[in-house]
């Protein structure tokens, strides 16, 4: 907002001029000003943007039948052990990403669909893993005292777990149990389920850790003090005052911590405990390629590119947003 | 024996199938008494098995672990092939080679001859050899044949083996319809058992309730017929003791899931065994290896896999490099196997929509799928080609790429509402069989079946043996290879409800199939002392078969097999079910 002066005191000043100079911004679009500064992180968000799209379209593209991951295509995996007969993977204008060895589905019409299931599992994973990880950090942070040694304590337990080892000694036992659900009694589906809530479940302590650090500094700060000697709730301490100060930190961490999962889901299919083939995510396309390097080159690299471009534009974006955030940290 | 050499599984594949006669050739002959040769010498190795020397050590790399290597509890073909030549000697054997017609020629193993049948073959009399010893110096004697067969009655303890002994020995029925004679550590009816097998010095006799025609070719085939000493008997404690009375005894112990190693019996005579060349010192066997690991190493070839073989098949998407990197060290030889997808009786009650399912199956795609012509041809029948009594069954001529049009018309017909759900059951777990899965499903969708896949890895047989959870799917996959190459080892085995359906298992009838039509002519059959007349009748069963869609026959197998550079003397006949045979095989 312009700065009040005395009125009849700028008659010399155009407004316009005024405004422009020292246009007041909200810390919202100096971070937005700096952020579009930086050319790297706008073409990472670009691809990021790219991404999400392709995730929120694919499932109409496939009701509306322009998307066929399952269509066989016998005749044109024809070589030796049913890899495809044409060069680079058997790519042609009808399948610009070539066909898959054995099956000759067309491989974008998996990849699509791939993208869409993997985003699904590491937004939500990491969804889950802030929900957790805020209202731990928040009561920890702010309480202090016993419910700070108890949270804190299970975040070093949690931490402590070995991860890979839990995740795939659990894998049999809980995708039995989600599929005694009703309604998630597919096997695919349960294993999704089983992803986000095993992803998700091992990542809140981070999150807390970061949250209770900043609600650390921030409970000591006079507006904090102002509502609390004006007899303000803890609810209403965490929810205006505290939480409106933590999205910037959650962004970031957001960022960061989904191209961690969507690693994570790509590497869990590979050993046998993430979404199984011939469902397509990323992971399974990924574990379905592995073994083609030397005869289907092109199928090979196809989903681990894939994987590599859109693990590195969440990464580089989180970077630029985090530069843009925190005027703080040197560039 | 079920085989379940499915690709994914693999090795795995427990199937008992494979036995290894199985895979036949056409001729099969399978004439009884006194048909072998006196066995001078294992007939001869072909092409590339001549040749080697001993010493040096073979190592066998694997994926599935052995679950059994008490002999009469092996029913999986790879095991049974690797038992028979290594440590566990029976009665006859089929010699080692490439040549279909020749390994249907019996030999003698441990008896003199092949077995002289009489009483239209409902007796049966062997002699055993001088000479034939333990590996603690103990002669093999026509008691320990005798309780090795009395092991089998033991359904309590010795489970997993085949059990046509039960049918066929004549003793009692209890009112329940098993044998009255309950094993040896009960002793109940023991002494009906005494007069169903006799023992006279080195004679042994064996009566049986009906005639069996090819008797000596399932003691050839199965080590359910092979000796047991009874003092070593240590029920199932006894799955993974090795006793030996073959050329190879087990050093220590075995290690489940990681493998053991064989080094020579010193007892074992090679005078009285015309079969085994015994020419390595030792075979490692390694178990636990991925198929992609299995074939990179043995193309690979360094170091000690120069020695190694391996009953896994080389992966679709491995083929090419291991053709191009190691064509002298690759052989693809048909295997007994026959993949097939059996409907559930239980719940597709409707013949049309069984019919529906039969015509819209995609035959050709679920090739491409396995690995194209590499890896098999189109089924037309349960019975593989190469068996006694197979006829082409292709009931519905819907091409070998289905009609879906047609089959959405027999659906549209059946008065069921579209799209029909169908819960489809597989034994999976590697990328071969979910392609596999997925191509059938898609065949299927086309025709107006929603499909719902159900991947069964390491509980395939828990489940589709298990007659309260079998109700839970709608079509079910199974491979199957007869025990010995007739037909007599494929109708009953798969589709006789009376030997496959118990409170306990559904045996190998997964599809918990019951027709009195069949059952009758089954019997009809079995009664005929003549293979060649069994043959015409097994035929004509797998029609009806095939008309009731019991079954929906998908391809044939091969195998496409890597070798180390040092392997001298490999085979992979039909008498090994085409599995390396270990009877030839040399490291020098």
């Amino acid at each position: 907002m312009a700065p009040e002066v005395a009125e009849g005191a700028v008659e010399d000043f155009a407004a316009s001029d005024i405004d422009r100079q020292i246009a007041g911004r909200s810390p919202w679009q100096l971070a937005s000003r700096r952020f579009r500064k930086d050319k790297v992180s706008m073409v990472a968000a670009t691809i990021v943007v790219i991404a999400v799209a392709i995730a929120l379209i694919s499932p109409f593209l496939k009701k509306f039948g322009l998307l066929k991951p399952y269509e066989n295509h016998q005749n044109l995996v024809g070589g030796i052990g049913s890899v495809p007969t044409g060069s680079f993977g058997g790519a042609s204008w009808s399948h610009p990403l070539g066909v898959v060895p054995g099956t000759g589905w067309d491989l974008l019409a998996r990849l699509i669909p791939g993208i869409s299931l993997s985003l699904l599992i590491a937004t939500s994973a990491t969804l889950f893993s802030i929900l957790l990880g805020t209202i731990a950090g928040l009561v920890s942070g702010y309480l202090g005292k016993w419910p700070d040694f108890w949270i804190s304590r299970s975040v070093d337990l949690v931490l402590a777990f070995p991860q890979l080892l839990m995740l795939l000694a659990l894998s049999s036992v809980l995708v039995n149990r989600i599929q005694q659900i009703p309604g998630l009694s597919s096997d695919s589906t349960a294993r999704v389920v089983y992803l986000i809530f095993v992803l998700g479940f091992f990542g809140w302590p981070y999150f807390a850790r970061i949250i209770r650090g900043q609600v650390l500094s921030l409970r000591e700060r006079e507006f904090v003090e102002a509502a609390r000697s004006l007899g303000a709730n803890h609810r209403r301490i965490y929810v205006k005052e505290l939480l409106p100060n933590l999205w910037a930190p959650l962004l970031i961490y957001f960022t960061l911590n989904l191209p961690t999962n969507i690693s994570a889901e790509a590497a869990l299919s590979y050993l046998g405990v993430g979404v199984a083939s011939p469902t397509p995510t990323l992971g399974t396309l990924l574990t379905d390629s592995s073994v083609y390097s030397g005869s289907d080159p092109t199928f090979f690299f196809i989903p681990g590119v894939t994987i590599c471009i859109i693990v590195l534009s969440f990464n580089l974006m989180g970077d630029g947003l985090r530069d843009a955030l925190d005027p703080k940290s040197s560039r | 024996m079920s085989a379940r050499t499915k690709g994914v599984a693999l090795g795995a594949m427990t199937a008992a199938a494979a036995l290894a006669l199985s895979a036949c050739g056409g001729s099969a002959s399978t004439k009884s008494s006194g048909g072998g040769s006196s066995a001078s010498g294992a007939s001869g190795a072909s092409g590339a098995a001549s040749g080697g020397s001993a010493g040096g050590t073979i190592y066998n790399l694997s994926k599935r672990p052995v679950e059994h290597w008490d002999p009469q509890r092996i029913y999986i073909g790879v095991h049974l092939s690797n038992a028979s030549r290594l440590f566990s000697r029976s009665l006859t054997v089929q010699p080692a080679t490439e040549d279909n017609d020749a390994a249907l020629k019996l030999q003698p193993d441990l008896a003199t001859d092949t077995g002289t049948a009489t009483d239209g073959g409902k007796t049966w009399k062997f002699t055993l050899k001088d000479g034939v010893k333990w590996q603690d110096g103990k002669d093999v004697t026509c008691d320990d044949v005798k309780y090795g067969m009395s092991r089998t009655f033991a359904t309590d303890v010795i489970t997993g083996g085949p059990n046509y002994i039960l049918q066929y020995l004549d003793v009692p029925k209890d009112p329940k319809g098993g044998s009255a004679y309950k094993g040896p550590y009960s002793k109940v009816g023991q002494a009906d058992f005494d007069k169903a097998i006799t023992c006279a010095g080195k004679a042994i006799t064996f009566h049986f309730n009906k005639p069996w025609a090819d008797f000596n070719y399932a003691t050839a085939s199965l080590s359910a017929f092979s000796p047991f000493r009874k003092d070593q008997d240590k029920g199932d404690k006894s799955n993974f003791a090795v006793f030996s009375d073959g050329p190879y005894k087990l050093q220590g112990t075995w290690q489940q899931g990681k493998g053991g190693t064989f080094v020579r019996n010193d007892q074992w005579d090679a005078k009285t065994d015309p079969l085994r060349k015994a020419l390595p010192d030792k075979f490692v066997f390694v178990e636990g290896l991925t198929d992609e690991v299995i074939t990179q190493r043995l193309i690979a070839d360094s170091g000690n896999d120069k020695f190694a073989i391996t009953d896994r098949r080389v992966p679709p998407a491995l083929e090419a490099s291991a053709r191009s990197q190691a064509k002298d060290r690759l052989t693809n030889p048909v295997a007994p196997y026959v993949d097939y997808l059996t409907p559930n009786f239980k719940r597709l009650t409707n013949p049309k929509v069984r019919q529906a399912l039969a015509v819209a199956t995609d035959k050709g795609a679920y090739i491409t799928a396995s690995g194209g012509a590499t890896h098999g041809t189109i089924a037309k029948s349960v019975i593989a080609p190469s068996i006694l009594g197979y006829k082409d069954a292709d009931v519905f001529q819907a091409g070998d790429n289905g009609d879906p049009g047609k089959a959405k018309s027999i659906l549209q017909s059946a008065g069921v509402s579209l799209p029909y759900p169908i819960k489809f059951t597989y034994s999976g777990g590697t990328p071969t069989t979910e392609k596999q899965a997925a191509v059938v499903k898609a065949a299927w969708e086309k025709a107006g079946f929603k499909v719902t896949l159900d991947e069964l890895t390491d509980t395939y047989y828990d489940i589709v043996q298990n007659p309260k959870k079998a109700s839970t799917y709608d079509v079910c996959w199974a491979s199957w290879g007869a025990d010995w190459p007739a037909g007599s080892t494929v109708i009953p085995a798969l589709f006789d409800d009376r030997i496959n359906l118990s409170a306990e298992s559904n045996g190998q009838d997964y599809g918990l199939y019951a027709s009195k039509t069949v059952d009758a002519g089954i019997d009809e059959a079995l009664n005929k002392p003549d293979i060649k007349a069994q043959a015409e009748s097994w035929a004509a069963l797998d029609q009806t078969l095939a008309k009731d869609v019991a079954y929906i026959p998908l391809l044939v197998n091969k195998f496409v097999f890597l070798r180390g550079s040092g392997v001298k003397g490999y085979i992979n006949g039909a008498s090994t079910s085409t599995f390396p045979d270990l009877a030839t095989i040399a490291a020098k």
